[in-house]
């Protein structure tokens, strides 16, 4: 469960929707990301978890192929992801910034349709599907009522809701989002975390989504993925991560694990 | 200046310790080779021993002792002289960027000298030194008054600084362009020459030097607190404001002065503290010394190397010309290792929230519908000797071949700034780019200025390409670095700033030189429209034409580049490409709109926004509102500059820069603020 190659999902499946192999990513002649190799299936939500400078951001940005890697072969849906074209993967995969910019004067509708982009490209028309690819959109991530509002007057959470459902509207297999909640309240992140692990299930996504906190990340994922320096040191299901000894091999702290009075699930604690 | 090009290479960007560690070598060695050169100056210049001594040797000791031994000796000075001044200005504003001549102080002395000597002798009482003085004052003023509330942000800083300069030049051009080639030597001696003919100017630089060197000496203490922040150097005690507005004070005394007897020696205030960097960590006594000592003995050496390779016509070059040269790419250098700007900060977004918007339809047709207005009154109202007129008929059919070329030039013109404005700000996502701040139209007036100096008479289509040329390049340059820095935004305005700076001193230096192609510049830098011809004006009438629908086609890219790299990416826009297509356009747009009107409007800042308040801020509809919007501005500034001041007409640029100044400095003052 703690292998170091990381083979989350156990049993190989058809074809992975991501396969690395020797990854590696430098910095000023430092390795972020030590020769990596890691395997992620389809359809699952993979909670990427991890210290300050772990990589776990470095690695989705390799993954979104914001970053490109040093060295190493980086297979998506079993093909290179160099060999995408620019809109290809734009309709394959839909990543989310840790820090989403203004979106100067747009509003909640504008935002969500450049998400469209990828399918009707710089001089095609905007099509009836790629509207109602929008309305869709709005509707998932519950904000037809603010369609008309600038994005910029929204509260923290709705402007992540709205940038969500921008990914949504890009009608992607894939979503990677880094840190979402990061800017959000307790409330907003489990509405967000929640949204998107409906979406994940209503419409068979695949997600891989960086957080922060422990707990959230179990609540959210099927499968989490826990770096250090850029190196797997913990994989598997929630329940597994969830330990004493493998939470004080992330967090290099005293950790202790309950369970939740409700639930069963178990929630870290620091001791 | 071999010293500069081998030091530079011994720093690397992630050690800030380079290998010349101790205590300063660097300044102990620059000091001794100046020495060592001047040296050399004054024992090639001695004249022949007085016994046998006939009239021409008589003359040689006469030049000897009242211009040789004063110039070197002013080459220390005023060098120490700037050094003191710019390493006071870093260590008050807490901005490595500081120094006169970025700071706009020392173009404000220089406008307030030209205006006296034309206009206003009564500044003259006080000697030279007193009207630069003042000028200076005024700069740093406006300055602190533009950037007060914003907490003296560094990037505020140097913007307004940047503005500041701008305008002032632009207006001691006006000046000269009023007064024909009489004060053409201002421009000459604006360019930051050395040349002496008595002790008088360097006793009293001197005099100042010595003590506001003093002065600094005493205030070392307060100085060192006040590198830290305001407030924890207010905990600490000190007075805060009156330390910073006196230090304030002598760093401009010194640098007015120095602007007075010798014009303006840009960058020499900025390589003396960041040279002085290099060294190993030190106090900040032995810093500030530091810096004094290699900006004397760079300004020395420089004037030294001059004289020494250029012999006996050196005088055509001015020190401070090249001493530019080589400050824009220190500038350039710096940027990356600038530590003390904290890029952290927040993304500038637009100055405030654009109201949703519901008819974008309705707001372009009442654009349109004033921009129809415009043309009518730039056509038809008119002043004569008796009054106002309303041509119509055969009397407008006389009035056109003179108000029409004008008219075509100045709305197209608008048109085109507005666009690269836009552009610009949407690629960068910086709501302050645009072609007059990031520097493009100063680049594209160095490719018009080096065309010039090879064929005065050139062809206005060749004219056009270099001027592209200039601005393309630019450009990618500030582009390039910030870039390399991960696009930060505030480090682009600084790449921006830095490519101004470093433009505008090539052009300044060129315009000293005093040649028939120095009228011609001085005449652009004003964006004078007089003397346009209407074949010139179809001319940049049809680039509008070719060049408006390629960005009206793009505008989704505008709309996603917007949102910054990682999300257009994301959403399948090939970057390179987009990015490569609109440079192209921006260059090409800010290269017309700069040829006509010169590089100073600002319109291409303003339209975009003005654009944004009425609630267009994306797509289609915001191009279309910033191109009525430019057009109309620079319509109705091209027919109040004609009206303002008859029977005379003032500068188009500089008068567009008049009317949109008001609407940056609202900007710096308020706008930026909101978005913290």
């Amino acid at each position: 469960m703690t292998s170091a190659n990381g083979n989350a999902a156990g049993q190989p499946k058809d074809t992975p929707l991501f396969h690395l192999q020797g990854i590696r990513f430098q910095r000023q002649g430092r390795d972020i990301i030590p020769p990596l190799d890691l395997s992620l299936q389809r359809g699952k939500v993979y909670g990427l978890i991890g210290l300050n400078g772990s990589g776990k951001s470095t690695l989705l940005n390799l993954l979104a192929r914001q970053l490109a890697p040093s060295s190493g072969s980086l297979l998506f849906e079993g093909k290179s992801l160099e060999g995408y074209g620019d809109k290809e993967l734009a309709r394959r995969l839909a990543y989310m910034p840790q820090f989403t910019p203004p979106a100067d004067g747009m509003t909640v509708t504008d935002l969500v349709a450049l998400g469209r982009f990828a399918w009707h490209g710089t001089l095609g028309r905007f099509s009836k599907s790629d509207d109602e690819m929008v309305h869709s959109a709005l509707a998932a991530t519950g904000l037809l009522t603010y369609a008309s509002r600038p994005v910029d007057s929204l509260s923290g959470g709705e402007r992540q809701r709205a940038w969500l459902a921008m990914m949504v509207a890009q009608d992607t297999g894939c979503l990677l989002l880094d840190e979402p909640t990061s800017a959000l309240d307790i409330p907003h992140q489990v509405e967000m975390l929640q949204l998107v692990r409906r979406l994940s299930r209503e419409r068979g996504l695949s997600a891989i989504v960086v957080l922060h906190d422990i707990n959230m990340a179990a609540r959210l994922a099927d499968q989490l993925i826990a770096l250090e320096q850029g190196r797997v040191i913990a994989a598997g299901p929630p329940e597994d991560v969830m330990r004493e000894d493998v939470l004080a091999r992330i967090y290099g702290l005293d950790m202790g694990i309950f369970n939740h009075p409700d639930t069963g699930a178990p929630i870290g604690f620091v001791k | 200046m071999a010293n500069l090009a081998s030091t530079s290479p011994t720093t690397t960007p992630t050690v800030p310790r380079p290998p010349l560690s101790g205590l300063g070598i660097l300044p102990v060695s620059l000091l001794g080779l100046a020495l060592l050169f001047a040296t050399v100056r004054v024992m090639l210049g001695s004249p022949a021993s007085p016994e046998q001594c006939d009239l021409a040797c008589r003359l040689d000791t006469v030049a000897f002792s009242y211009s040789l031994l004063p110039r070197i000796l002013m080459g220390f000075l005023a060098g120490g002289a700037l050094g003191l001044s710019g390493v006071l200005l870093q260590r008050v504003l807490r901005n490595p960027l500081a120094e006169p001549a970025t700071l706009g102080i020392t173009a404000g002395a220089q406008f307030a000298l030209a205006l006296a000597t034309l206009h206003v002798p009564v500044l003259l009482v006080f000697g030279r030194e007193g009207a630069a003085l003042l000028g200076g004052l005024i700069a740093v003023s406006l300055l602190l008054a533009l950037t007060w509330r914003r907490g003296l942000d560094p990037i505020a800083v140097v913007l307004a600084g940047m503005m500041i300069s701008l305008m002032s030049a632009a207006a001691t051009a006006t000046l000269i362009i009023f007064n024909g080639d009489y004060v053409f030597s201002l421009f000459v001696w604006g360019g930051g020459s050395l040349v002496q003919q008595d002790w008088y100017p360097a006793q009293v630089i001197a005099a100042v030097f010595v003590l506001t060197a003093m002065a600094s000496a005493l205030l070392l203490r307060p100085l060192a607190i006040l590198g830290l922040d305001d407030k924890s150097a207010r905990s600490l005690g000190l007075a805060v404001t009156s330390m910073r507005l006196g230090v304030l004070g002598l760093a401009t005394l010194l640098a007015s002065i120095v602007t007075a007897h010798l014009g303006i020696i840009a960058f020499i205030g900025l390589a003396g503290p960041a040279f002085a960097r290099l060294g190993a960590q030190r106090t900040m006594g032995q810093h500030i010394a530091a810096a004094l000592v290699i900006s004397a003995a760079l300004l020395s050496l420089t004037d030294s190397i001059l004289a020494l390779t250029i012999g006996l016509d050196y005088d055509r070059v001015p020190a401070g010309a090249v001493t530019a040269l080589l400050g824009g790419p220190l500038l350039l250098w710096l940027l990356p290792r600038l530590s003390m700007l904290q890029p952290g900060e927040k993304p500038t977004s637009a100055a405030q929230a654009a109201p949703a918007i519901h008819a974008p339809g309705k707001i372009l047709l009442g654009l349109a519908i004033g921009l129809a207005l415009i043309c009518v009154i730039g056509l038809c109202v008119g002043r004569g000797p008796d009054g106002w007129h309303f041509s119509l008929g055969s009397q407008l059919a006389d009035m056109l071949p003179w108000r029409l070329p004008r008219l075509i030039a100045a709305l197209s013109a608008g048109a085109l700034l507005a666009g690269a404005g836009l552009i610009l700000q949407k690629l960068t996502g910086n709501a302050l780019a645009s072609p007059e701040v990031l520097g493009i139209g100063a680049s594209s007036g160095v490719g018009l200025c080096l065309l010039l100096l090879v064929a005065p008479f050139a062809s206005p289509p060749l004219k056009l390409l270099c001027a592209s040329v200039g601005a393309f390049i630019g450009l990618g340059v500030i582009l390039l670095l910030s870039r390399r820095n991960g696009f930060n935004r505030e480090r682009l305005l600084l790449a921006g700033v830095a490519i101004g700076a470093f433009a505008s001193a090539i052009l300044s230096a060129v315009i000293a030189m005093g040649t028939p192609v120095s009228f011609q510049l001085v005449v652009w830098l004003s964006g004078a429209t007089n003397d346009i011809t209407l074949s010139g004006a179809l001319a940049i009438a049809a680039g509008v034409v070719v060049l408006v629908p390629p960005l009206i086609l793009v505008a989704r890219w505008l709309d996603l580049l917007s949102l910054g790299d990682m999300t257009a990416r994301a959403a399948g826009l090939s970057l390179a490409p987009a990015r490569g297509v609109l440079i192209v356009l921006a260059a090409l747009m800010s290269a017309l709109a700069t040829l006509t009107v010169g590089p100073l409007s600002f319109l291409g800042l303003v339209a975009p926004h003005l654009a944004r308040l009425l609630g267009l801020s994306r797509g289609r509809g915001h191009i279309l509102a910033s191109l009525a919007l430019g057009a109309a501005l620079l319509g109705l500034s091209d027919w109040l500059a004609r009206m303002l001041a008859f029977p005379y007409q003032l500068p188009l640029g500089l008068f567009a820069s008049l009317l949109s100044g008001p609407y940056l400095i609202w900007l710096l003052c308020n706008g930026r603020g909101n978005s913290r």
